[in-house]
């Protein structure tokens, strides 16, 4: 639909009121300047098409991101925040690792950390899941439920 | 009768208030997600930290009423700086 649109769109005003938009009608522009705006519009439609096949023919209703993020791809960004902070930096950290009893951390440092991963994934966390947060590990099983991932 | 919790539990009170206290810290940092300079924003963030950090090992209940009074306070005084700067 929105494919069709775009094409309506360009072809605004040029073009006889065509229902399909795959044959594109004589107009009254120079056949390569018409040319020109049929193949941009067709790759257009090509990367939607792709997109559509990639995500399965599911619906687009916004524009979220084009690609679905991966579980790999949560922890690995965890794991980059968590090294960032600055009282993490010497130690050695796994997705196991617990804030306060392995890695010596403190309840505001943990909020800290909880905020950094606001920041990185662009959604507020709730006070009440934050505390329930104490691992990596939890971190990215958390984000990916929010992302709706399913592996 | 002994008590069957680890020694380390907190009653009700005490840990309501440690709640308002992490609640306070995560407030702050959220509105100093909001200031627009760098700089300002990082000190803001030393200042808070160290702050909480000095005075983390209040156990009185009055005390640690008060600083989160203060704390309360200083947090509105931010807020309404910003909203100034911001119109």
């Amino acid at each position: 639909m929105a494919a069709a649109n775009l094409v309506r769109s360009a072809f605004n005003g040029l073009l006889r009121k065509s229902t399909t938009y795959k044959t594109p009608v004589v107009c009254r522009l120079s056949t390569v300047a018409l040319q020109q705006k049929y193949h941009t519009v067709k790759a257009i439609a090509r990367t939607y098409n792709i997109q559509q096949l990639q995500n399965g023919r599911k619906r687009q209703f916004a524009t979220g991101p084009v690609r679905k993020i991966t579980q790999e791809e949560i922890a690995e960004r965890v794991m980059k925040v968590c090294k960032a902070y600055d009282k993490l930096v010497s130690t050695q950290l796994s997705l196991d690792s617990h804030f306060i009893n392995d890695l010596g951390l403190d309840s505001l440092d943990h909020v800290e950390i909880i905020m950094a991963m606001e920041d990185e994934f662009g959604f507020e966390i709730p006070d009440s899941d934050a505390e329930r947060l104490l691992k990596p590990k939890d971190i990215v099983q958390y984000v990916a439920d929010k992302e709706d991932i399913y592996e | 009768m002994a008590s069957k919790l680890p020694k380390a539990t907190l009653n009700l009170k005490q840990f309501l208030l440690r709640q308002e206290v992490l609640k306070l810290y995560r407030d702050i940092f959220r509105t100093i997600r909001k200031v627009a300079d760098e700089n300002t924003r990082l000190e803001l963030k030393e200042w808070a930290r160290s702050d909480f950090k000095n005075n983390k090992h209040h156990s009185d209940e009055t005390t640690i009423k008060s600083m989160l009074y203060y704390g309360r306070k200083s947090l509105k005084d931010l807020q309404k700086s910003l909203a100034l700067s911001d119109s």
